[in-house]
Parts: C-alpha cells; structure tokens; sequence
C-alpha cells in the first residue's frame, strides 16, 4: 500500500510567556497508508491534537513537513482541504435552529457542491447513518449520539480521501459509542484513510490497522495492535490445581510459577513468551499426585502495551 | 456564478436561523412603542414645521439603530463561531470569504426587517409619511446593506483579531459611529475629520438619505458610485483582516481558542 501522508521531523513548539515554550511535539516522523485505519494514542495532552491540526493544515509546524499525496501541506493548503472530512472533539459543526437537512445543505453548499449532486448525497448519508426519520428534525433536539452520527455525516459530504477523527466516542453513552464503532467499521468500504485519535483503547484494537503511541509530544511506538502486545506484553498462563498442596507450592514455585489464589485448589500463573502444552504435561508428569482442573491463556491488550510504554492507564 | 450561489446559501441558512430565533418578533415588539415614545418626544423638542424634517430626524436615528445593531450582530455571530470552534470547520472549507459575505448580508438584512416592523408600527401611531421617489429608496436600502454590511464585517474583522472581543468592538463601533456621521453631523467635523469621514460608505448613503429632495440627480449618481467603491474596498479590508486573522491561528493555534 501507497503512503498517503508522510510526517517528517515534526515538532511544534508553543509560546506560554516571556521565554517560556511548551514542546507539544517532538521530531515526529509517520507514515500512513492509503486506505488504512491509523490510531493516535496517548493521554491528555500528548499532542495527538496538535498533530491533528497540522494534518489537517490549521496549524503550521515548527520544524518539519506533511505530505498528503506527496503534496507538501503548507503549500497546496486548499488542495489538501478538499481532500480531508474532520470531527473534532468537542466542537459544534451544526446550528441547533437548522434542521439536519438544512444543516447538511449548509456544508454541502460550502464545499462548493451543486445542489443536484447535494440532494442525493445527504439523503444517502443520513439514510447511512440512520437520521433518515429526523432529517427535518431541528438539531437543538437531538442527543449527542445523533449529532455524533451527523457530524461523520458532514464529514462525508466533500467525498474526502482521509477522514480525521478526533476522539469520535468522547462523551458519548456506551450504546451510542458503539453505534459511531459500528458505522466506523461500515466505513471500510468506501475505502478511506482514517485517522482516529482515542485513548479508549479498546476502540482502537477493534477499529484500527495500526497505531502509535504519543506522549509528551514523542513518538514512542508504531506498529499494528499485535506487533505492540508482541513486543511489551507475554502471555499470562493460570492454571487450577488439585491435589497434594504443600509439595505442589514449593514444585511450582521453583520452576517459576507465582501462587495467585490459595483456597480449596491452587492456582499458579506465569508468563510465556512461547507458551507450548508440553508445559502442563511436564507438569503432569512431575507430580503424578495432582490434577490440572483448568488452565486459561490471557492475551496481552493493548491496554497492557499502553500501560508499559507511558505508565499510564488508558479509558 | 458558483461564489454567488454560495453566498446566497449562506444567506438563506443564517437569516432563516434569525427568523427562527423569535428575536425578530420580540425585538420588533419591545422596540417599536420605545421608539414610538421617543419619536413623540423628539418632534416635541424640535417641534418642527415640516414633516420633512421630522423624518429626516426617524430616518437619522433608523439609521443608527441599524448600523449599530448589525455591527454587532455580525461581530457577535464571528465571535460565537470562534467560540464554538465551528470557525474550524469553515476555514476547512477554504470558503470563508463566500461566509462572511452571505453571514454579513443576512444579518444586515435581518436588522433591516426589525427596523421595519419598528417603522411600520410609528407611521401607524403617528400617520408618518416618508416623501421620496419609491426608485429612491429602494435604492438606498439596497446600498444600506452593502455599506451597512461592509462596515459591519470590517468593524468585526478587527475584533476578530484581538483577544478581548467585547471591548474591542465597543471601542471600534464607537470610533466608527462618531466618525460616520451617524451620532453629529459631517458639517460640524474640522476639515480632516470630515475627510476621514467621508472615506467610509456609510456616511455617504447618510448624507444621500439626508438630501433635500430625495431623486436620482447627478450628485446622487456621483454619490452612488463613490459609495459602492468604497463599500467593495472595506469588504476587501475586512476579508485580508480575516485572512490575516487565519494565518496568526496557523502560527499562534489561537483564533478558536480566545
């Protein structure tokens, strides 16, 4: 797959008083491509949405460069803006007194599209995420799912290349979340390039190709859900034991298993990097006198990698 | 002709949001017995012969109500897209200047239609006859938008900039109101004064409204033209302002964030 935007040496400082500045971002340097879907990850104030803002051309950089397309961003601005749907956190794209038509029409009529080519294409999207039946509903009466769903709709309407996401499921109730993950997911098809910034990382497993790790403005890792729970995280064995108790701990113990619980059975866990039954049988064969009741293989998450790598914990 | 499509949306969406606010029937409502009341008054005052003059002074003061109103109007809408951070949005569209000029002429418009029903409501108190060629006014009122309009977006291109909006604009509008004309009259200003003065449109549609006998002559033309060209070059002013305002965000992140 094609790079569709390349991030160069990024850094992007701010003034905060007389001689005072803040490194919002760091020398970063990423690729993305065409047609996947890319996570930012990192707690509040990594600068996932500095970086967003210079993506997307309404922030300049410090030091470095972003190619869309291999168009520099500084110098083909308006290019790139035609080329990119943007939701932001927390921001109003709609006006509560206009109906979600009305208001679909206003973007639309702003990205310059002629009304014969609007008309259908708001029906479509609003059929697409479900606000069909409230299309000439006012706004103001809405919930924030339902704009949620209407601003991705906005998003949408110039037909972008990349979609930027910034923090989509902030705020929102568990089943509207998951409705935005849903169309999120529905979304593939039409072949976009996602940019999703979370730090609900449960999202970003299900959602996303390939993610990367800012914080305090450095990259710090980048590469998809697996490779990262590959390189920090091992996977955690527990078995459930049955038998003789006393000669069981010490055994155990010694070839490395940690006692978790101890009350009617035993359970020991470990962690393996290349976890093979051979172990349990071994096991089996040392100590005739017990029984393995159950064994369960927990899988590093990538909270589990985020934890390791900033030493903070994720939503 | 796609531009002007643009702008005729923009139009539509924010003066059917004007409407939609009930402001319109509200304003309308409390303004008119105020004004009606301070109409009596003033006739009183200047207790005058003609009814000429008489509507001259209503004229003078629809004027000022109109131009002060939708300064703020269109500042306060630029600085509530600023706040809301939907100003993103838009200048994401690369269709800004499309917006300010349809935002702009709708809430012009929109000051004009409050005006209207405050008129409309005097005349019927007070038998209230305006004399003047029907061309004439229409012609003025179309000018009034665009003068009033390219004041507006100027006067609120400068707050745009600053950090304190409020006071900004209250300084700006005051500037502007003393100088236009609209508060003392051109005549009584020292020479530069009044140079300066004339060099905004609107004290010339003042002075247009202000003539004796209200028809097209030559010097209304004159006028006509004088005030159209200046109108587009503080459209431009304030579009560049703007422009300016977006390319300090780039460096600084802070037009959303004041």
């Amino acid at each position: 797959m094609a790079d569709i935007i390349t991030i160069e040496h990024l850094s992007r400082d701010y003034v905060v008083g007389p001689g005072k500045k803040v490194h919002a971002l760091k020398d970063v340097s990423i690729s993305i491509r065409r047609g996947e879907y890319f996570g930012l990850l990192g707690p509040n104030g990594a600068g996932k949405t500095t970086l967003i803002r210079i993506i997307t051309s309404l922030l300049a950089p410090t030091e470095g460069d972003v190619f869309l397309n291999g168009s520099r961003s500084s110098e083909y601005r308006q290019q790139i803006r035609k080329s990119i749907g943007v939701v932001f956190t927390g921001k109003r794209s709609h006006y509560g007194l206009l109906t979600a038509n009305e208001n679909l029409f206003f973007w639309a009529s702003l990205y310059g599209l002629e009304k014969r080519v609007a008309r259908p294409r708001i029906d479509s999207l609003l059929k697409e995420f479900g606000l069909s039946e409230v299309g000439d509903q006012r706004t103001e009466t809405f919930s924030t799912g339902m704009l949620q769903r209407l601003n991705l709709a906005r998003a949408l309407l110039n037909e972008p290349e990349i979609l930027i996401l910034d923090e989509p499921t902030n705020g929102l109730d568990p089943e509207a979340a998951r409705n935005i993950k849903a169309i999120l997911a529905s979304l593939r098809k039409r072949n976009l390039t996602v940019i999703y910034t979370t730090h609900n990382l449960g999202d970003a497993d299900d959602l996303c190709d390939r993610v990367c790790i800012i914080d305090h403005g450095e990259l710090i890792a980048i590469g998809t859900p697996s490779e990262l729970k590959r390189r920090v995280g091992k996977e955690i064995v527990e078995l459930t034991l049955e038998g003789n108790a006393d000669q069981t701990k010490e055994t155990m113990r010694a070839d490395g298993w940690e006692l978790t619980i101890g009350d009617h059975c035993e359970r020991f866990r470990k962690e393996f990097v290349d976890f093979s039954y051979d172990e349990l049988r071994e096991i089996e064969r040392r100590m005739p006198s017990i029984s393995i009741t159950n064994v369960e293989r927990i899988h590093p998450t990538l909270e589990d990698v985020y934890i390791k790598i900033t030493g903070k914990r994720g939503s | 002709m796609k531009r002007i499509s643009i702008v005729a949306s923009v139009f539509k969406m924010y003066l059917l949001q004007m409407i939609r606010s009930r402001g319109f029937f509200v304003r309308g409502l409390v303004f008119a017995p105020i004004w009606a009341i301070s109409y009596y008054y003033s006739m009183k005052v200047f207790s005058p012969e003609s009814s000429v003059i008489t509507s001259k002074i209503l004229l003078g003061l629809i004027l000022w109500i109109w131009l002060y109103d939708s300064v703020w109007d269109v500042s306060n809408c630029l600085s509530s897209e600023k706040k809301l951070e939907r100003i993103d949005h838009i200048f994401l569209t690369e269709r800004k200047t499309s917006w300010v000029l349809g935002m702009s002429f709708a809430l012009t418009l929109f000051q004009l239609l409050n005006l209207a029903v405050v008129w409309i409501v005097i005349s019927f108190l007070f038998g209230m006859v305006l004399s003047a060629n029907p061309l004439v006014i229409v012609l003025l009122l179309i000018l009034g938008i665009i003068t009033t309009s390219s004041l507006s977006m100027f006067a609120a291109s400068l707050s745009f900039r600053m950090r304190s909006h409020v006071n900004s604009l209250s300084i700006i509008l005051d500037i502007l109101m003393l100088v236009c004309g609209v508060v003392y009259p051109v005549v009584l200003f020292n020479p530069a004064l009044r140079y300066l003065s004339y060099t905004l449109p609107v004290t010339i549609m003042i002075e247009m409204a202000g003539m004796d006998n209200m028809s097209i002559t030559s010097g209304f033309l004159i006028r006509l033209a004088i005030c159209i060209i200046e109108s587009l070059v503080l459209f431009g002013l304030a579009l560049k302002s703007i422009d300016h305002a977006e390319r300090k965000a780039m460096e600084n992140d802070s037009l959303s964030r004041h």
